[in-house]
């Protein structure tokens, strides 16, 4: 809980460094991209502090190459 | 050009040292001793050879698509669509390479330095001096490369005069004892890691002033790193001996550790981590623009700058989650990591050559 509310109150202080300057030089594709990559982070960060695990994209990439990397192990051994 | 500044021939080359060196002075010698056992070095300098082949690559690449980044080469090549399908990859790579080097410093600090700091709070500090440097682009981070570099040297150098009273010649001994293909398997491993990551480089040459003589620039910069690692890896085995080398998480720790002159220069360990707190800053500050860059292309944004903080959070979750114990790292790092990078590093470089060459035939 308290983890979520520092992550929030990060995620508020980031927005409040860089939106204003953005929306003053009316960048609004600058700024929408900006919001829904700190959306993004914010959702993956508070998702970390979670009892739910966070989906590991490395588990994929082992996933897919393991058993060639085990071949070329076996190659060389 | 999204970053409107613009680097010297000579800090491309810092910039590349400090790359080659970055986090593979830490972890790369215990995988090539484990692999490659007394032969580590002869296998290191295999890697560097086969490296420095791969910057050929890419100074070639560079050439054909003058001022262009890789998003814009796999544009140009490829077309629109597949040539952005292949940058949101790349995108991908280097995020995930610079979730592995944030993960890399934090386990060092974890389990030799702070083991009682929760390493979260090593990632968050250590991202945001990172995030500090990098934000207003390469320039001043390049210039920042430049002062540090010396340091790096210094330490390195002092590192390796302090040490030859513990050397056991006969640590290297046998030489090419069990044939050439454990030499092989410690190649693949270093090659892996730092060598196919130079490929972000790519991002970096259209900033340099001079290109025409970049290619060099960024050659000499490899090779001196590459010999650094050799030596590191030359020092593990000649005063650890490769079974222990194997068996440390970090034996370029434990190396500085041994330093030990007159009952009088002892403890020299934290001071040579300073080394690898640089070499490890500039390669995650180098792997975080590449990323930002290559978003800032595909998303045609006019600024990066207000996106390394929002994206840092991003960061940080996937530092977290990317490895839940170092076993599991080391599987990555002997098994898939060669296989994983060689598109990145070789396949679609090769691919945005030929699609060059196609393009040209058609006019």
């Amino acid at each position: 809980m308290l983890g979520t509310l520092a992550i929030l109150f990060a995620g508020a202080g980031i927005a409040a460094l860089e939106l204003p300057a953005l929306l003053r030089r009316h960048k609004f594709k600058d700024a929408a991209i900006f919001l829904s990559l700190l959306a993004l982070g914010l959702i993956l960060a508070i998702w970390t502090a979670l009892p739910q695990e966070l989906p590991n994209p490395l588990d994929w990439i082992i996933w897919m190459f393991e058993p060639w990397g085990e071949q070329l192990h076996r190659i060389l051994s | 050009m999204l970053d409107k500044g613009r680097i010297g021939l000579h800090q491309l080359t810092v910039l590349a040292i400090l790359f080659t060196v970055g986090s593979s002075v830490l972890i790369a010698p215990s995988s090539l001793a484990y692999e490659a056992r007394e032969d580590a070095w002869i296998a290191a300098l295999l890697a560097l050879v086969v490296g420095l082949l791969a910057v050929g690559l890419y100074n070639g690449l560079a050439r054909l698509f003058p001022s262009a980044t890789l998003v814009g080469m796999a544009r140009l090549s490829l077309g629109r669509w597949l040539g952005g399908a292949v940058s949101w990859l790349y995108l991908g790579y280097f995020f995930m390479l610079s979730a592995l080097v944030l993960r890399n410093i934090g386990d060092f600090m974890t389990t030799q330095v702070l083991p009682k700091t929760p390493i979260q709070f090593i990632h968050i500090f250590f991202l945001l001096v990172v995030v500090a440097g990098i934000r207003n682009g390469l320039e001043p981070f390049a210039r920042a490369a430049e002062i540090f570099l010396p340091w790096v040297m210094l330490f390195f150098v002092t590192m390796v005069v302090l040490l030859p009273p513990e050397f056991h010649i006969e640590n290297l001994q046998p030489v090419l004892g069990y044939g050439i293909k454990p030499v092989l398997r410690g190649t693949i491993s270093l090659f892996s890691t730092p060598y196919t990551e130079v490929v972000l480089f790519l991002m970096i040459i259209p900033l340099v002033r001079k290109r025409d003589r970049s290619g060099k620039a960024l050659l000499t910069g490899v090779l001196i790193g590459g010999l650094m690692l050799a030596i590191i890896a030359l020092l593990s085995i000649l005063v650890l001996g490769a079974d222990l080398a194997t068996k440390q998480a970090f034996p370029s720790y434990s190396l500085a550790k041994k330093i030990s002159i007159g009952d009088f220069l002892e403890r020299l360990e934290v001071v040579m981590a300073g080394i690898w707190f640089i070499t490890i800053y500039f390669k995650l500050g180098l792997c975080f623009y590449a990323s930002t860059m290559i978003l800032g292309e595909l998303t045609g944004a006019s600024d990066v700058k207000p996106f390394y903080l929002p994206l840092g959070l991003s960061l940080l979750a996937l530092s977290i989650v990317i490895y839940p114990n170092f076993a599991y790292f080391v599987t990555f790092a002997s098994r898939v990591d060669f296989l994983y990078s060689l598109p990145f590093a070789l396949g679609f470089p090769l691919l945005f050559w030929i699609g060059w060459l196609i393009r040209g035939r058609l006019g």
